[in-house]
């Protein structure tokens, strides 16, 4: 009983937890700049950039998928562009087309290319997989699952990037405008976001699958909001919510249902996501300052 | 003689898409130690021109320079008071963080912020009569009070060139007394400043000189030589009535 948690439920409790964080840390950025949906395009936009750097490297690698994303992202950007300029059309319907095509360019990449050579079919990169992470020697840190590697290495990058340009980030967050004026180089601080977005969005991808993602850049940080009058809160909060979400999530999912005489378990990257919502239902209604019943 | 705080020729801006340019031909001279205002009617291009010239939007010129250099090398001579409306007045910063970050430039990249610079910060809020708010988050404030949080933040910028978009628009009596008392103090310590301003009534009463835009330069210089009836009727496109004080 105990192996068996220590194998199969403590890892995906690990991955579950370190994604919630990472995404909530930089989620918080996303949704104070209004760029909310960027992390729900990115997260659509890198799924052919996984599916090739699986099929390049043969087997699940984190640095063959976090650059094959990297690419992706790079080259829907460009087509941003070129439809933006050719097409016709406005920013908004351009981004619809490219995210779309290309998400869907990744389902049929996985459906006709990946999933006969590794084992990761459309539906795991939908959903999310967090159920197969497993280590089968709990404590042996060499064979530790590389999804919990990836993610710790990720987070520490992430909080970081954040201690180091905090204050540009406050700056460029709050008055994009003033700080151009001021020589601070506003739009290489949201590219390197935008990459540490796309980057969380594949390391995420295994826990959370390319759909689910969003949830857990999103509510946290939309929950943190109901609470926090500064930025530095705002981020603890979203952090310890974020971690909340997994863990909570991830137990309601693995042991809810056997505990209640259910036979099998549910899936854990839906019960997260909807563990974060239901949060942050209860954050507007019940938020001490700026919740519906105490305004 | 020294060069000029701002020295803008043939300065134009045309918003994608549109027929006619937002702004043509514009040339000018900012007089040194002047408090200035930019006049004109809505959509004449007076907040365009503040833009414009700090390289917000684009735009085509022979030359923009701040202090005889291109304003792009003189950032740290220039601050740009934006309208209160162009932020979100709901983020997680209070009014000293706002005040603060006019300090950033001087803090420097890689570097955080210290007691000493919120110390600094809370000086300037203390300037615009705000140092007990401080603490609190910007949304709290009336509008009024953001507006000398955001003048606070650009005092802390110490520039020696000015450049405010619409500072006195919709603020409170006392809120503007300050505000113009603040503008007063800078131009006696040999500041130029660029004020958008939007009530032709109180232009003879605050400020030196003018400049009269619609769309292009319609007038510039002394406040009585700018605020003539016929310069009015151009600008306006019908008669209107200024007190020049």
């Amino acid at each position: 009983m105990l192996e068996e948690f220590l194998q199969i439920d403590l890892p995906a409790i690990l991955v579950a937890v370190l994604a919630s964080i990472a995404c909530a840390l930089l989620g918080s950025f996303l949704v104070l700049r209004k760029q909310a949906l960027m992390g729900d395009a990115l997260s659509h936009v890198v799924l052919p950039g996984i599916a090739v750097g699986f099929l390049l490297s043969g087997h699940i690698n984190p640095l063959y998928m976090m650059g094959g994303a990297l690419l992706a992202c790079f080259a829907s950007v460009l087509l941003i562009n070129f439809i933006k300029t050719f097409g016709r059309i406005e920013p908004g319907a351009a981004m619809g087309i490219v995210f779309t095509a290309m998400f869907a360019l990744g389902i049929v990449l996985l459906e006709t290319q990946v999933g006969s050579r590794v084992h990761l079919d459309a539906q795991h990169a939908l959903y999310g997989a967090l159920e197969l992470t497993y280590w089968q020697d709990p404590g042996n840190l060499s064979e530790m699952p590389h999804q919990i590697t990836t993610l710790g290495v990720l987070t520490i990058l992430i909080v970081i990037f954040i201690a180091l340009f905090f204050k540009e980030l406050k700056l460029t967050s709050f008055d994009p405008i003033l700080a151009s004026t001021m020589n601070v180089k506003v739009s290489w601080l949201g590219a390197a976001l935008m990459t540490l977005v796309a980057m969380a969005a594949v390391a995420s991808f295994e826990a959370a699958g390319s759909i689910l993602v969003i949830a857990m850049f999103i509510c946290p940080a939309a929950t943190a909001r109901m609470f926090c009058d500064s930025l530095e809160t705002q981020l603890y909060v979203s952090a310890l919510v974020g971690a909340s979400c997994g863990l909570l999530g991830y137990i309601l999912a693995a042991f809810a249902p056997l505990w209640l005489g259910f036979e099998h378990s549910l899936s854990a990257a839906g019960m997260i996501a909807l563990t974060a919502g239901f949060l942050q239902l209860l954050a507007m209604l019940f938020a001490p300052k700026y919740g519906v019943l105490s305004r | 003689m020294p060069p000029p705080p701002l020295d803008v020729k043939n300065l134009s801006v045309h918003y994608h898409l549109q027929d006619e340019p937002a702004l043509s031909a514009i040339d000018y001279r900012a007089e040194a130690g002047k408090l200035t205002a930019i006049i004109g009617p809505n959509g004449a291009g007076k907040s365009t021109f503040l833009k414009a010239v700090m390289g917000l939007i684009p735009s085509t010129s022979e030359k923009i320079e701040a202090f005889g250099k291109p304003v792009a090398t003189q950032k740290d001579k220039i601050a740009y008071m934006p309208q209160r409306s162009s932020v979100d007045w709901d983020f997680p910063v209070s009014a000293l963080d706002v005040a603060t970050m006019g300090l950033y430039g001087k803090i420097g990249l890689l570097r955080p912020v210290r007691k000493k610079h919120k110390d600094e910060a809370r000086g300037y809020l203390d300037q615009v009569g705000m140092a007990d708010y401080a603490d609190r988050q910007i949304g709290q404030l009336s509008g009024g009070q953001q507006q000398r949080v955001f003048l606070a933040r650009t005092l802390a910028q110490n520039p020696s060139l000015y450049f405010m978009d619409e500072p006195l628009a919709g603020v409170d009596i006392a809120t503007e007394k300050i505000i113009i008392s603040i503008l007063e103090q800078l131009k006696k310590d040999g500041k130029t400043i660029l004020v958008v301003h939007h009530d032709l009534q109180s232009v003879g009463s605050f400020f030196d000189n003018a400049l009269l835009l619609n769309k292009v330069k319609i007038s510039e210089g002394p406040v009585k030589k700018v605020l003539t009836p016929s310069n009015l009727s151009i600008a306006y496109k019908s008669p209107v009535i200024a007190n020049v004080g």
